[in-house]
């Protein structure tokens, strides 16, 4: 079955055609499943963010998580991303791609505190204001 | 510059680590010289001068990752000597040893190979004279990018870098004359094989220019160095007979004048975001759009090479091969 | 036949290992290399959202995030958003099984959800200018117009797109390179909504945080 092919296309969907099962409405429910999903994880960001349904310092990590899955779920059911040896290269791409996006974000960060707390405290502070 | 420690510990780390991969590099080019007899001409005068002084300007990097040793160092002149010891060592030399390489597959003459040797040294030698002291100059406290200076400790070593600087410039000049010369002299020169290097990979056995098509026949590819197997097969007298070559069509892409006239209307509409000339962005944005809709719809992408004429490109060139 | 970096077709009989298939079909090149630029573009966004996260506080005594975003205005957007990333789903199924109606109906939806989000955004941008909230009024807002404005611009490439793709569909029909260039857009459009589920989050939902 798949002797064919060995690589998938990111975002095609299987390659499996009407004779190995794989029907129209069938293709469509991922679609479907993935859009309940999203909706469902949007509105729960909503709702954390506006109520006091997290415990407030919890807040911006319980905003993140429910970001990261919706993204995921975005990968698995509109793009197709899955963990199949057909599907590795395009795994191998999006990991790499994370990777960077981790370094900047979190890199640019951790160095800007720092440059941040080595700054000189203000005037007031080391009574360097003038004599008139 | 401002960070603390811990920042500039992870940035020291990082920078030697340049380092490790690189090395492996180092001794893979080494190693494509094992087992060979070299001969020193110009494109393998260049790869070795590249090893050489891209291998000294790597060192010096790695002593400026040191974070108190580079909280002295950066933005002096040794900074400045290190990154052009890098990029003339690794980015020129190596360039134009691609150059010296490779000018006759693309251009169907090789170079003049005494004014390439000239230009080789005077660049070398001049290298050196101009840099070397820069390091120096770096660790005597003078930094980069000053108007004038007052320091007499340091005119020694800028009138030898400025000796050097003379040497680079009679290289450059070399490279222009080999250059004209080898195109004065191109008849005499010309690269009728298709190998003018012995080569053993297979970009050497095609035309000099190679066609349009590149390959008229699939090579096919079952040990490394087919071409040079291929060779010393041709060469043995009781090796297996050649089967007769069969020529079928090439598809080939068409050729488009979309990039370039896309790049224009980039420069275009650079030009004009930058001094804020509003129209002439928007005129440049449209023009690459319009030219990218006409390039979209175009109904025909590929055309079809018949296989007679591949055929008797073909047999002429094998014919000049192996006369 | 000499093929240059992907063929047209797989052939059907039985392949021998993957070193030994050849070049892979046009159809995955060509995905596989746009998946690749999306994730620079990623990249890209990555850095914008580093310098936004890096100057969220530098107001300078100007207005704040929690003074100026309206949540219902991004919930209504991000529900198109994320509607037109659905009907782009089943857009691309119509393409795949060639029902022209289908493909036309589901490409005008994707188009009008993803207009209503960009007319809302505009609105939005226009209201923050006009109440001095301008890009130049603090760091912390030129980096917010500079993120969300990116984003915009994405979105109003995209649907361009769409409509050079529809006028393609009608004019060509679902030839190989018009089917290629449909599903580049699909993954495009996907990857918007995914950076869209970040922005939400981080600008408007966090920003909104006292």
């Amino acid at each position: 079955m798949t002797a064919i092919r060995y690589d998938r296309a990111p975002g095609e969907q299987s390659t499996l055609t009407e004779e190995q099962g794989e029907t129209a409405s069938g293709r469509a429910l991922v679609y479907t499943i993935g859009l309940a999903l999203a909706v469902i994880l949007t509105a729960t960001s909503f709702w954390v963010a506006n109520t006091s349904l997290l415990w407030a310092p919890g807040i911006p990590l319980g905003l993140a998580v429910l970001a990261i899955a919706q993204m995921g779920v975005h990968l698995v059911f509109f793009l197709h991303i899955t963990t199949g040896p057909d599907n590795t290269n395009n795994v191998l791409a999006l990991a790499f791609g994370v990777l960077v996006v981790f370094l900047v974000v979190a890199g640019s960060l951790w160095i800007m505190a720092n440059l941040n707390d080595n700054m000189m405290p203000p005037p007031e502070l080391m009574n360097l204001h003038m004599r008139h | 510059m401002g960070a603390g420690a811990n920042v500039n510990a992870v940035f020291g780390v990082m920078t030697m680590v340049i380092a490790v991969p690189t090395g492996v590099k180092v001794f893979n080019w080494l190693f494509t010289m094992y087992g060979g007899r070299v001969r020193f001409t110009v494109p393998v005068l260049w790869s070795i001068g590249f090893m050489v002084t891209f291998v000294i300007g790597g060192m010096t990097g790695v002593l400026m990752a040191v974070p108190p040793a580079d909280f002295q160092l950066h933005n002096s002149l040794f900074l400045v000597a290190h990154f052009h010891n890098v990029i003339i060592g690794g980015v020129v030399f190596g360039l134009l040893a691609g150059f010296n390489y490779w000018f006759p597959k693309a251009f169907g003459f090789t170079l003049d190979e005494r004014w390439g040797k000239r230009a080789f040294w005077c660049w070398f030698i001049g290298f050196y004279l101009a840099f070397m002291p820069l390091y120096v100059l770096g660790l005597l406290g003078m930094t980069r990018r000053m108007q004038h200076y007052d320091n007499v400790d340091w005119q020694p070593w800028l009138v030898l870098a400025a000796v050097g600087v003379a040497v680079i410039l009679a290289g450059i000049v070399c490279q222009v004359v080999q250059l004209v010369v080898s195109i004065r002299d191109r008849a005499q020169l010309r690269d009728v094989t298709g190998d003018p290097w012995n080569g053993r990979t297979l970009e050497w056995s095609t035309a000099s220019p190679p066609p349009a098509w590149n390959f008229a026949l699939l090579p096919r590819v079952a040990e490394r160095d087919t071409y040079w197997v291929r060779k010393k097969l041709a060469h043995a007298k009781d090796g297996p007979p050649t089967p007769p070559r069969e020529y079928e069509p090439i598809e080939m892409p068409k050729n488009s004048a979309t990039g370039f006239v896309t790049a224009f209307f980039a420069v275009v509409t650079g030009f004009a975001l930058i001094w804020h000339i509003w129209w002439m962005a928007a005129l440049g944005v449209f023009g690459a759009f319009v030219t990218l809709l006409v390039f979209a719809f175009r109904d025909r992408e590929e055309f079809e090479m018949a296989a007679d004429k591949i055929a008797q490109f073909d047999r002429g060139h094998q014919a000049e091969v192996a006369p | 036949m000499n093929v240059a970096v992907a063929i047209h077709d797989i052939q059907r009989d039985a392949l021998p290992s993957a070193s030994e298939a050849g070049p892979a079909p046009k159809r995955i090149v060509v995905a596989y290399g746009f998946w690749i630029f999306l994730l620079s573009d990623i990249v890209m966004f990555s850095a914008l959202f580093a310098a936004y996260a890096v100057l969220v506080r530098a107001t300078a005594g100007g207005p704040t995030g929690a003074q100026l975003f309206n949540q219902v205005s991004v919930a209504i957007e991000t529900t198109c958003l994320l509607a037109s990333s659905y009907t782009c789903g089943l857009m691309s199924l119509a393409v795949g099984s060639r029902r022209r109606a289908a493909t036309y109906f589901f490409a005008v939806v994707t188009f009008v959800l993803g207009a209503v989000f960009l007319a809302l955004e505009i609105r939005e941008f226009a209201g923050m200018i006009a109440i001095g909230a301008t890009p130049q009024r603090s760091a912390f807002l030129s980096s917010f117009f500079a993120l969300v404005g990116c984003h915009g611009m994405h979105v109003a490439g995209g649907l361009i797109w769409l409509a050079v793709m529809m006028a393609q569909v009608a004019l060509k029909g679902f030839r190989a390179n018009v089917e290629r260039r449909l599903f580049c857009f699909a993954l495009f459009w996907h990857a918007l909504d995914i950076i869209w589920v970040a922005l939400f989050t981080v600008v408007y939902l966090m920003g909104a945080l006292p």
